[in-house]
């Protein structure tokens, strides 16, 4: 069986390896560089410009420093992306001894689908025959309909990798999950952060309390928002760039981040007989696979979660199922995690979404301030909120704010994953002193049972 | 401290009435504070609203927990004493003055006839804590 997979991101990546494990000869096609947007433009580089400057930040507040002697620690911006780019080198030699070590075929080229089974090597102008076929080309920013990146001045969060200077001021568009960590890691770096959103709240996706508790943690820092805005107006200057907003209030800045969403890499399929949807996206069934029999699409050219550790499952599955297998996709219980002013995690439903579904909603709410590792970490803000049925006594969402939110959101997963009785759960010991004592509380806070809550 | 012109609410939160006007300072009792513990961060109505008494007006952030501030009176935010957001510890420090958080002008001075003078606050207090 000879497999061509398109895309050496995490589903294209995971594909190839699974493929070669099931028996496959294994071609792996990359434009550019191996591990994609997550690991060159996105999760890895971001994360650890976040991790970086929030270390900083942590040790001003920690208030141990004596400020007489070290009263101008700050961050080298090009030693910041020195670090960046050491933390994604790593990444990438490891990730290329993966697939070499076990035996898949890398080819850097473009590539095009020309027929469902031939793939079309630019590079090389070579023709290449295949039995199964994966597509994970990706996505790129998406463009706001009247405004194209310029790469000076209206920047995709692509362009942003190539600044060469802290900007004084930036405006956001867009304050999903990547226009509020950009928006964080510009404050950081002393930039004057401004972000408009058209949806009335920012991280317009998550839990209700959570968005609203990430307002307040902008406003604390003096991160300002405009929330259910439109743009009426943008006018570029030689130095500057102006938005009018719908609310009239007109903004001045440096340069303006475009983060309104992703457009999907699908420019590189020549065949007009794989179904696409009305965004371009591959559309798939269950099972990982096109219309095409022998034709399956993995990842962010899909259209469907964007993001990195659903897209290694549905390269996993699309494999899978190519070879033979019967594989579905279950996008019920998927952890997502956001790293803002102090990270944001979720898993399962949200208060609407279950009491919509006709649950018999019963939540547990508990603060990180009340319990001792927050104030040891100096982290006190934020809090956890689980989501639970009464009728079935199982927790059927989770919504975290707070430090460690990342990392604290599996234990909630697997609750949810595998609807373990809150009756059960309460019986949980956490460590002390942890941050994990917060599930606990919050999972007894449901029936009014967390020791440490103030009434 | 003489709190004779004060009148407070059963949550805890006070007006300062001067006067004729329908402008009254409000913000929160000595008690109100002390329980609180140290206040890190109020979240400050916005000038122009409209808030209801009993109803949430702002909320408090202290290093033990958060609490909404309720409003004694109903009316129409007129003022708010912006020296909190960088100095929110100034509340702990002089509730019942510096500590001010807003200035209402009352839709309906007779909501004043529903709040308790000091001693009434006191003694409510007193049952309280029983």
């Amino acid at each position: 069986m000879k497999a061509v997979v398109i895309g050496g991101g995490p589903a294209g990546y995971v594909a190839a390896l699974s493929l070669k494990r099931l028996g496959a000869e294994v071609l792996l096609i990359e434009r550019e560089e191996l591990g994609g947007t997550c690991l060159n433009k996105g999760c890895i580089p971001t994360k650890t410009i976040i991790h970086s400057l929030g270390l900083l930040e942590k040790i001003k507040n920690q208030k141990i420093i004596n400020e007489i002697n070290y009263p101008n620690i700050s961050v080298d911006l090009q030693t910041l992306m020195q670090k960046k780019d050491n933390v994604v080198d790593t990444q990438k030699k490891g990730l290329l001894m993966l697939l070499k070590h076990s035996g898949v075929k890398i080819i850097k080229s473009e590539a095009e689908l020309i027929n469902p089974q031939t793939v079309f090597l630019k590079e090389t102008s070579e023709k290449i025959q295949a039995d199964r076929i994966i597509i994970a080309t990706g996505s790129k920013p998406a463009k706001l309909p009247m405004l194209s990146f310029d790469g000076k001045k209206i920047l995709s969060s692509d362009d942003l990798w190539n600044l060469k200077k802290i900007p004084e001021s930036i405006t956001i568009i867009g304050a999903g999950a990547i226009g509020c960590e950009f928006a964080w890691i510009f404050h950081l770096l002393g930039s004057k952060v401004t972000l408009i959103e058209l949806m009335p709240k920012i991280l317009p996706m998550e839990e209700e309390d959570i968005s609203k508790e990430v307002e307040k943690l902008f406003k604390k820092r003096k991160i300002q928002f405009y929330t259910g805005v439109r743009i009426q107006d943008l006018k570029i200057f030689d130095n500057s760039v102006q938005i009018t907003l719908s609310n009239e209030k007109i903004l001045t800045s440096e340069i303006v981040l475009v983060s309104v969403g992703r457009a999907f890499n699908t420019d590189c399929i020549k065949t007009s007989e794989i179904k696409l949807g009305n965004k371009k996206e591959i559309i798939v069934n269950e099972r990982m696979q096109t219309n095409i029999e022998n034709i399956f699409a993995a990842g962010d050219v899909i259209g469907n979660w964007l993001l990195a550790h659903v897209a290694y499952k549905e390269g996993e599955i699309a494999a899978k199922n190519a070879m033979g297998d019967n594989k579905k996709m279950d996008y019920t219980v998927i952890p997502s995690t956001i790293f803002t002013v102090t990270e944001v995690a979720s898993v399962g439903l949200k208060e609407a979404d279950a009491i919509q579904k006709g649950f018999n909603v019963k939540k547990g709410i508990f603060p990180f301030r009340a319990i001792g590792k927050a104030h040891v970490v100096g982290e006190i803000e934020g809090f956890i909120k689980v989501i639970a049925d009464k009728d079935s006594d199982i927790i059927v969402g989770a919504h975290i704010v707070g430090a460690d939110a990342s990392e604290l959101i599996h234990e909630l997963a697997m609750a949810v994953k595998f609807k373990i009785k809150i009756n059960d759960l309460k019986e949980l010991i956490h460590s002390h002193p942890t941050l994990s004592e917060c599930i606990g509380e919050a999972i007894k806070d449901i029936s009014g049972e967390a020791i440490h809550k103030i009434k | 401290m003489s709190l004779e012109n004060y009148k407070f609410h059963k949550e805890h939160t006070w007006v300062k009435i001067s006067g004729k006007t329908k402008k009254v300072k409000v913000g929160i009792s000595d008690y109100a504070q002390e329980s609180l513990g140290d206040i890190i961060y109020i979240e400050l109505p916005e000038i122009d609203n409209h808030v209801e008494a009993d109803t949430e007006m702002a909320e408090i952030e202290s290093t033990k927990t958060s609490s909404p501030v309720i409003a004694p009176v109903s009316g129409t935010i007129v003022e708010i004493n912006e020296e909190l957001i960088d100095h929110p510890e100034i509340i702990n420090e002089d509730p019942y003055g510096k500590g001010w958080i807003a200035v209402i002008e009352m839709d309906n001075p007779r909501e004043l006839e529903d709040l308790m003078d000091y001693e009434d606050y006191e003694s409510y207090l007193e049952e309280e804590r029983e």
